[in-house]
C-alpha cells in the first residue's frame, strides 16, 4: 500500500497517536511498520521543511529497518513497545555515515563513524530513525537571542508557524506536534527540551543527570547536558525512557541506577505535591490561568502545598559561569579559528570570546556552589512527590523579533529552569491549555534526582483528567 | 575607554548576558535593571579592561574596536555575576562538583 493510499485510509488520527497506541497496532499486526514508516517519511517530506525542522532525511536506512522490523514482528519476535515505531533525532546526536551538523554551519558536512549510544539502544529497542531533526546552532551556547539561529532557519511551532517552536531542540518539538513522528530525541542543557515541548503543547522529559548516556552528542556542557524524549504523551516519555536510559561505559557521568517504567506499579492518588509561588506579574495572565486550572486538576488526586519559595542562592550565576566555561572550552577550535562567524545568528558570531577569559577561580567556585546548591535543592524537592510550577513565563516567542523584545515587560523565561539544571534533577512538562495567539501553554514538574517514575506517575495521572495532550493543530 | 563610552556601548546592549542559550533563567543570568543603571555610572573595572585586553592580545584585528567595548562590558557584567559567588562563605573543606578518578585500564 503507498504512503498515501495508507494515509488516506487511517486518516492523520495514526500520524497523532501515542506510542502506546502505535505500539499495540503494530504489535497486533495491525499496522505495518513499513507502512508507518513511509507515512512519516512522507509527512517530514511534506511538512517538515516550513517548520524548519529537518535537516536529512534518513529514507533509506529508515524503509531498511522498517522491513526488518516488520519480518521480526511477523515472526513472533516482537522486541517491546519501540519496535516498529519510527522517531526523530536532534541532530547533534552521532548516526554513523550520516551528517551530523549540530544545527551550524561549520559543521554542515561533519561525519561520524559511530552511532550515539542513545541511538544504538533505540534502534536495538526496534525504533526506526527516520530524520535528524533541526536544532538551535551549537544548542544555542554562543548566547543566541532570536528564533533565526540554525542554518535551517527558525524553527515554528505548527499551532501558529509566525512563532518559534523553542530551543534549542527545535526540530523535535516541531516535527513531534505535527505528526511527522510519534516521538523524537533532544537535548537539555539549561531548558532545551522543556522549551521546545511547551512551545508545541507536547510531552517533554528531562532525565536526572547521568540517567541517560550522552556517547555520541555534542557536548556543550559536560556537566549539564542531558538526553530525552518529547513525546505526545508523558506515557510515552516512560516507554522511551525506558530503551535509553542505563549505565554506558562509553560516558563515565552515567549512573548503575536500573530504570524499569512500570506504570501500573504507581500510585494514583495521594501524591504530594509543592506549587512554586509565582509572582502574578511575571507570567503572562493566561500561562497564570492555566496554571492555577492545573492545580485544581492536580489537586483531584493529590495534596497541594502551596507558596513553595527555592533558597536564595545563586543559581543564574553558577549557571552561566559553568555553561559558559565549559561551552568556551568544547568550542575551542571554533572560537580560536574564527569560524564562529560562519553561524547564522550574528550575536552567536561573537558569543563565545569573552567566556574564555572567565577567571579559573570562578569557575571552581561555581562548581563549589553546585554542591551547595545540590544539596539544598534535594532537601526542598524531598518533601515533596513533586513540584509544579508554569514551564515558561510566556507562550512561544514570535519569528523575527529578539526575545527580550518579545513580550515587553516579561521575561521569556522560566522560574526554576535553571536552577534544577544547575542541580541535575529530573522534570517532565506536559501541555496545560492555551494562550496568546492560539499557542500552547504548559505544565513542569520537578522531583528529586531519581524520581523519573514518581514524576511520570503524577504526569499521566494530570493526561487522564485532561485532554490537552489529544489535542493538535489543524492542517497537518 | 572613558565613561561616556561605556555607558553609550551599555545603552546600545553591550551590556547583554554573557554568552549563554535563551533557556537559562533570565531572570538571574541577565543583569538586573538596577544593576544596568549601577554600571552606566561607572567605568569598566581595571580587571574587566585587563581581561578585554587579553582578547585584543589573542584576537587583534578581528574584531572593531566597538566589538572589543562591547566585549569589556560583558566582561564586566561577567564579574558582577561572579562578585556574588565570592560572597558565598565556604569552608576549606567544600569541594567542587567534579570528582576526579584515577584511571587504570582493565585487561
Amino acid at each position: 500500500m503507498s504512503a498515501t493510499a495508507f494515509a488516506a485510509q487511517q486518516g492523520a488520527d495514526l500520524a497523532f497517536a501515542s506510542v502506546r497506541e502505535l505500539s499495540e497496532r503494530v504489535r497486533r499486526r495491525r499496522v505495518s511498520p513499513v507502512a508507518l514508516t513511509e507515512l512519516c517519511l512522507s509527512r517530514i517530506e511534506r511538512f517538515g521543511p516550513g517548520l524548519g525542522a529537518l535537516v536529512t532525511l534518513m529514507r533509506d536506512p529508515a524503509l531498511a529497518e522498517a522491513r526488518q522490523a516488520e519480518r521480526e514482528i511477523n515472526a513472533g519476535r516482537w522486541r517491546g513497545p519501540l519496535h516498529g515505531i519510527p522517531y526523530g533525532a536532534k541532530d547533534l546526536l552521532a548516526t554513523a555515515g550520516v551528517p551530523t551538523t549540530w544545527g551550524a554551519e561549520p559543521y554542515r558536512t561533519q561525519t561520524f563513524d559511530y552511532d550515539a549510544t542513545v541511538v544504538r539502544r533505540l534502534r536495538e529497542a526496534g525504533a526506526i530513525l527516520v530524520a535528524k531533526l533541526a536544532m538551535v546552532e551549537l544548542a544555542g551556547g554562543m548566547g543566541y537571542n532570536q528564533p533565526n539561529a540554525s542554518f535551517t532557519g527558525p524553527g515554528r511551532t505548527p499551532w501558529n508557524r509566525d512563532y518559534w517552536s523553542g530551543g534549542s531542540s527545535s526540530g523535535p518539538g516541531a516535527a513531534v506536534a505535527a505528526g511527522l513522528v510519534p516521538f523524537a530525541i533532544g537535548s537539555e542543557t539549561s531548558g532545551s527540551i522543556l522549551t521546545p515541548a511547551a512551545y508545541c503543547g507536547l510531552s517533554g522529559l528531562r532525565p536526572t543527570y547521568g540517567r541517560v548516556s550522552r556517547h555520541g552528542a555534542m557536548a556543550l556542557s559536560w556537566s549539564l547536558d542531558k538526553l530525552g524524549p518529547l513525546c505526545r504523551t508523558a506515557d510515552d516519555c516512560g516507554l522511551v525512557l525506558q530503551a535509553i536510559a542505563g549505565a554506558d561505559r562509553d560516558d563515565p557521568s552515567t549512573a548503575d541506577r536500573a530504570f524499569a517504567y512500570e506504570p501500573q506499579r504507581l500510585r494514583r492518588n495521594g501524591f504530594t505535591i509543592g506549587v512554586l509561588k509565582v509572582a502574578p506579574e511575571s507570567v503572562q495572565p493566561e500561562v497564570l490561568a492555566n496554571f492555577r486550572a492545573s492545580l485544581d486538576v492536580l489537586a483531584q488526586f493529590g495534596t497541594l502545598v502551596p507558596d513553595v519559595e527555592f533558597p536564595d542562592l545563586p543559581y543564574g550565576t553558577t549557571l552561566s559561569t559553568i555553561l559558559g566555561v565549559e561551552a568556551a572550552s568544547a568550542f575551542d577550535d571554533l572560537i580560536e579559528s574564527g569560524r564562529l562567524s560562519e553561524l547564522t545568528a550574528p550575536e552567536d558570531r561573537t558569543g563565545g570570546y569573552v567566556n574564555t577569559v572567565v577567571l579559573a577561580v570562578d569557575y571552581v567556585k561555581a562548581l563549589r556552589m553546585r554542591v551547595v546548591i545540590n544539596q539544598r535543592i534535594d532537601e526542598l524537592l524531598g518533601r515533596f512527590d513533586a513540584l509544579v510550577a508554569p514551564t515558561r513565563n510566556t507562550v512561544a516567542s514570535p519569528i523575527g523579533v529578539l526575545f527580550r523584545e518579545a513580550y515587553p515587560g516579561l521575561r521569556s523565561g522560566s522560574p526554576i529552569i535553571g536552577a534544577t539544571n544547575v542541580a541535575g534533577v529530573p522534570a517532565v512538562c506536559v501541555p496545560n491549555g492555551f494562550g496568546q495567539n492560539g499557542l500552547p501553554t504548559s505544565l513542569q514538574l520537578v522531583a528529586r534526582a531519581w524520581e523519573e517514575p514518581t514524576l511520570l506517575a503524577v504526569a499521566a495521572e494530570y493526561q487522564r483528567r485532561t485532554d490537552w495532550h489529544a489535542r493538535h493543530p489543524s492542517g497537518y | 575607554m572613558n565613561r561616556r563610552a561605556f555607558a553609550k556601548a551599555i545603552a546600545a546592549g553591550a551590556l547583554a548576558k554573557a554568552a549563554l542559550p535563551v533557556e537559562a533563567t533570565a531572570r538571574e543570568v541577565a543583569p538586573a535593571a538596577s544593576a544596568i543603571a549601577v554600571a552606566q555610572q561607572q567605568e569598566p573595572s581595571a580587571t574587566a579592561r585587563a581581561l578585554a585586553q587579553v582578547l585584543r592580545e589573542r584576537f587583534g584585528n578581528r574584531f572593531s574596536e566597538e566589538q572589543y567595548v562591547g566585549f569589556t562590558g560583558d566582561i564586566e557584567s561577567g564579574l558582577r555575576r561572579a562578585a556574588t559567588l565570592r560572597q558565598q562563605r565556604m569552608s576549606n573543606a567544600d569541594e567542587p562538583a567534579h570528582v576526579f578518578l584515577p584511571f587504570r585500564r582493565e585487561s
